[in-house]
């Protein structure tokens, strides 16, 4: 068994509180997520939940979702190691405002400490880390609230000027005063809406100007040309142009991968590229999405989940075009029924093959009686790598895995360096669960990117490392991905029996290409960027 | 329409009769009056439920057809014609989780049906269940080696599953079997696409855009695979340029539809307001956009009636019973509007049909008898007002009506 349920150990209370109403508004179905940051700078992970708020059944003359009791703040917990952590919300200020949504985790003046941007609906925050164990609200300075209803969100640095930018995901075309009523009569049988029953909305790209300032730049680079209706968002250089690409993952809507031409702008290629629809043509639900080379063919493949029925999607890169093949990967058979959100390749058993977890969980809260066979509350899935073909091992993957919850996001990291990555889970109106990985035998390596000339995260450097045997991996630095959360920003790899890593290369957003020889395994390795 | 002989009272018999009569004569509209008077007569009479749901269903009235297909289910749960056409009803409008029940049902009926093991196979892969899917295709063609919806079904099963080697001889044979068929070139199409063999893929999918997948934007999809694996990017473009066009155009239609239902919607709170003309404004919009809606035409027609513009009310209440025809309300609305518009005769003729297929509602008899003593025809009207006041004995007017007519 790879895991245990590290969530009592953990003493954290948090639990996201969706406030559900008869009104079944849409936002109510949606969670949300998590961040794994090192918010007080003592080089241990940790965590950052984004709650919802209080509403009411008529919210047309209300001034908002509130947020004012202690029930509906977001919540920092700090890592005091052992497995347990504290509540500094309050000490950090970062309770928030409205209904909560998604987490951004980026330094966004490269000063060593990340920043924490939070997406909400009707206005976002972006907090500084002053670096005293307090985060400062500096949204209105730097000029990111938006506005709408913004999902995913995660930091990029698109135009490798060294500022990272930021992108945003923005869902439906929704507020409460233009929520329908669908499902059948009465209250029981009353349903939340699909959203074929609202418009998509275009989606935020902001370009750092440095010191966390900000400017709104979606119509210049393209990126308002194409609405969507965005729940996830990934980032990865997916045409290997050195340039990063953005992948939005929509629901009911073709997915999209906004392609970087380099000048500022983007272009939106999914359809032409082969990632917009299912191998038959059709869209599919996008929730949560990520952006690996899961075949170790040095090109990021693409992951995103759907909801039951669907099966999810992983599109392989064939260098040019995405091609469908959940089919032959065994990920199609084993996620038809399942409802995913929260997702992220990573190599849970260091074997050296990018394995996928998703949490599960379906929308509709009363499923079970329009749809007998499906449920509401689901298990989460492991589904193990072997050689690019995934089996489902949630069975025997330890305890985390046999009870089914809500799930919605979900961030990655090794919380307790051991070199087995953890996952925290949150879920829809009940409390977090945390997927501690307990150590394997195999060797692993943790790289801490530490950017000089590009960013100080490294965040959109690649990373390929070439083990004794030959064997080449390739990583890409980033916190985002997923659905709502943000991960350790570090780079893990499983590396097998080996005791070395013969060759790392980073190659840096700056351009610079920088390698090591002969790196020791089972070490958390500071990658320094040289400075020319 | 295939009806066994059965037994039935002779006065209910009679009707269904007359109904079966007007069916091979091919007046369809007819017959349904004749045989929804007959399950009037005897509500348990499946055949004629049975009867109304084929005529519905020919006439592209999945809702109705369907209605009275579960009904025939209600009083006969095992009844085969019945099952099969539910199902298949519920599959065309990809509603799989109600096709289930009803063809495990229909499996257990008839073992050895194998376009039965089929559906039911069919509706266990949409629903992933993979296992009882492959048992149910497999069931089928031993039954029928050459069964060609088996044979593609299991093929594409197989093939999405990853095992070509066994999926591309079932398509290929039921491309064989059914050369014609669009459906077989287009699955064999896309499983060749997922093994990467592009050449034949692309043929097959040309073929399948010939044969009638013309129109299919997922025949397109797959060509433009089939075109990228073989580097040809204009061809790839233009396959995709078409998927894109096709996709747009059901988008749109559905679209329309809950555009359509929008404007239900608020035709319903103008309608709670009192404001008449917003609310016909609002349906006329919807029925644009939903044109083949018997229900929103006769709720156009009730409105324009309200507001005595009959002429208008006339041609919403004919155009739903163009639609509908057996159904009583909206010969009771045009009997209405013309009884308000003083056309007596025709007034009369569209009652008495409401009459006939709806015996039990004192307001129709009433109405036919309003208009029975306009024409002085008085002993007819008065035995039309008797009957309202046995529906509805405590209806004043109607009591009132057959007092005056009583004593002239």
């Amino acid at each position: 068994m790879a895991f245990v349920d590290g969530t009592a150990a953990s003493k954290i209370g948090f639990i996201f509180n969706a406030s559900k109403t008869p009104a079944k508004y849409l936002i109510e179905t949606m969670g949300g997520g998590v961040a794994m940051l090192d918010a007080d700078g003592d080089g241990r992970l940790d965590l950052f939940f984004v709650n919802g708020a209080g509403l009411k059944s008529d919210m047309r003359n209300s001034r908002g979702a509130d947020k004012s009791s202690p029930e509906y703040w977001n919540r920092l917990y700090r890592n005091e190691g052992g497995g347990a952590f504290t509540d500094v919300t309050e000490k950090a200020g970062v309770q928030g405002r409205g209904y909560g949504q998604g987490v951004a985790v980026g330094d966004c003046d490269n000063d060593g400490r990340p920043d924490l941007f939070v997406s909400a609906l009707d206005g976002n925050m972006l907090y500084r880390n002053q670096g005293d164990g307090v985060f400062a609200d500096i949204t209105s300075a730097a000029g990111v609230a938006g506005g709408g209803w913004s999902t995913s969100a995660g930091f990029i640095d698109y135009d490798l000027d060294g500022n990272l930018d930021l992108f945003v995901a923005r869902y439906l075309d929704w507020d409460f005063g233009r929520n329908k009523r669908c499902g059948g009569q009465g209250t029981v049988l009353r349903a939340y809406c699909h959203p074929n029953e609202y418009r998509p909305v275009t989606h935020l790209l902001y370009r750092g100007l440095g010191g966390c300032r900000f400017q709104d730049v979606s119509e210049e680079s393209g990126i308002a040309k194409s609405p969507g209706k965005g729940l996830g968002v990934a980032f990865s250089d997916v045409d290997g142009d050195g340039w990063p690409d953005i992948f939005v993952a929509n629901d009911s809507f073709p997915q999209q991968l906004f392609r970087n031409l380099r000048d500022g702008k983007f272009e939106q290629v999914a359809l032409s590229m082969g990632a917009a629809y299912d191998e038959d043509g059709k869209v599919f639900a996008g929730m949560g999405v990520d952006l690996a080379d899961y075949d170790n063919d040095g090109l990021p493949d693409v992951f995103v989940n759907a909801l039951a029925n669907q099966g999810y999607a992983l599109f392989r890169n064939s260098g040019g075009l995405l091609d469908y093949v959940s089919g032959p990967s065994g990920v199609g058979a084993a996620t038809k029924l399942h409802s995913g959100w929260g997702t992220r390749f990573f190599d849970y058993d260091n074997d050296g093959w990018k394995d996928l977890f998703v949490a599960q969980g379906h929308v509709m809260d009363n499923i079970e009686l329009t749809q007998p066979g499906m449920r509401y509350k689901e298990r989460a899935l492991l589904l193990h790598n072997v050689r690019g073909k995934f089996t489902d091992v949630s069975a025997s993957a330890g305890t985390p895995f046999l009870t089914a919850m809500v799930g919605r996001g979900a961030a990655f990291g090794d919380i307790n360096d051991d070199g087995a990555v953890d996952v925290v889970v949150s879920a829809n109106g009940a409390a977090p669960r945390i997927f501690q990985n307990t150590a394997t035998r195999n060797s692993w390596l943790l790289i801490d990117p530490v950017g000089t000339k590009s960013n100080r995260d490294g965040i959109g450097a690649s990373v390929r490392i070439v083990t004794a045997s030959g064997a080449e991996q390739f990583g890409f630095v980033s916190t985002s991905g997923g659905y709502l959360s943000a991960h350790d920003r570090r780079v893990h790899f499983g590396l097998g029996h080996e005791r070395e890593v013969k060759l790392l290369e980073i190659r840096w957003p700056s351009g610079i290409v920088q390698s090591w020889k002969n790196v020791a395994a089972n070490q958390i390795f500071v990658a320094k960027e040289a400075t020319q | 329409m295939a009806l066994a002989l059965f037994q039935v009272a002779p006065e209910c018999g009679k009707s269904f009769a007359a109904g079966l009569e007007q069916y091979h004569n091919k007046d369809f509209r007819q017959a349904l009056i004749a045989f929804r008077a007959a399950v009037q007569c005897d509500p348990t009479l499946v055949q004629a439920h049975l009867a109304i749901a084929d005529i519905y269903a020919e006439r592209g009235n999945g809702g109705e057809a369907l209605a009275a297909l579960l009904q025939a289910l209600q009083i006969d749960p095992k009844n085969v014609l019945a099952l099969r056409a539910a199902s298949n009803l519920y599959l065309d409008s990809g509603l799989h989780i109600k096709a289930l029940p009803l063809l495990e049902v229909l499996v257990t009926a008839t073992p050895n049906s194998p376009d039965a093991h089929a559906d039911l196979a069919a509706v266990y892969a949409a629903g992933g269940n993979r296992e009882g899917a492959e048992k149910e295709f497999r069931r089928a063609l031993e039954l029928q080696p050459d069964y060609f919806p088996a044979l593609a079904g299991l093929g594409n099963l197989l093939a999405r599953a990853g095992e070509d080697a066994t999926a591309l001889p079932l398509l290929r044979k039921a491309t064989q079997l059914q050369p014609k068929a669009y459906q077989g070139h287009f699955l064999l199409g896309s499983a060749l696409n997922r093994l990467g063999q592009f050449p034949e893929a692309q043929t097959e999918l040309e073929l399948a855009s010939r044969l009638g997948g013309e129109s299919e934007p997922q025949v397109f999809y797959q060509l433009a695979r089939a075109w990228g694996g073989l580097g040809k990017a204009t061809e790839r473009r233009a396959a995709l340029a078409r998927f894109s066009e096709l996709t747009k155009k059901e988008k749109d239609s559905a679209e329309l539809q809950r555009k359509a239902a929008a404007l239900i919607d608020e035709a319903r709170g103008f309608l709670e307001a009192g404001e008449l003309a917003k609310a016909a404004e609002r349906l006329e919009l919807a029925r644009e956009a939903s044109p083949g809606d018997a229900t929103l035409l006769f709720r156009l027609a009730g409105l324009n009636f309200d507001m005595q513009h009959y002429d208008v009310a006339r041609e919403y209440a004919s155009a739903a019973i163009s639609i509908s025809p057996s159904t009583w309300l909206y010969h009771y609305l045009l009997g209405l509007i013309e009884k308000s518009s003083n056309r007596l005769g025709d007034a009369k003729a569209s009652l008495e049909i409401a009459a006939k297929l709806q015996p039990t509602e004192g307001p129709v008899f009433n109405a036919l008898g309003e208009v029975l003593i306009a024409q002085g025809e008085l002993q007819a009207a008065v035995a039309a007002f008797d009957k309202a006041v046995r529906l509805s004995p405590t209806e004043t007017l109607f009591r009132q009506n057959l007092d005056a007519a009583r004593h002239p």
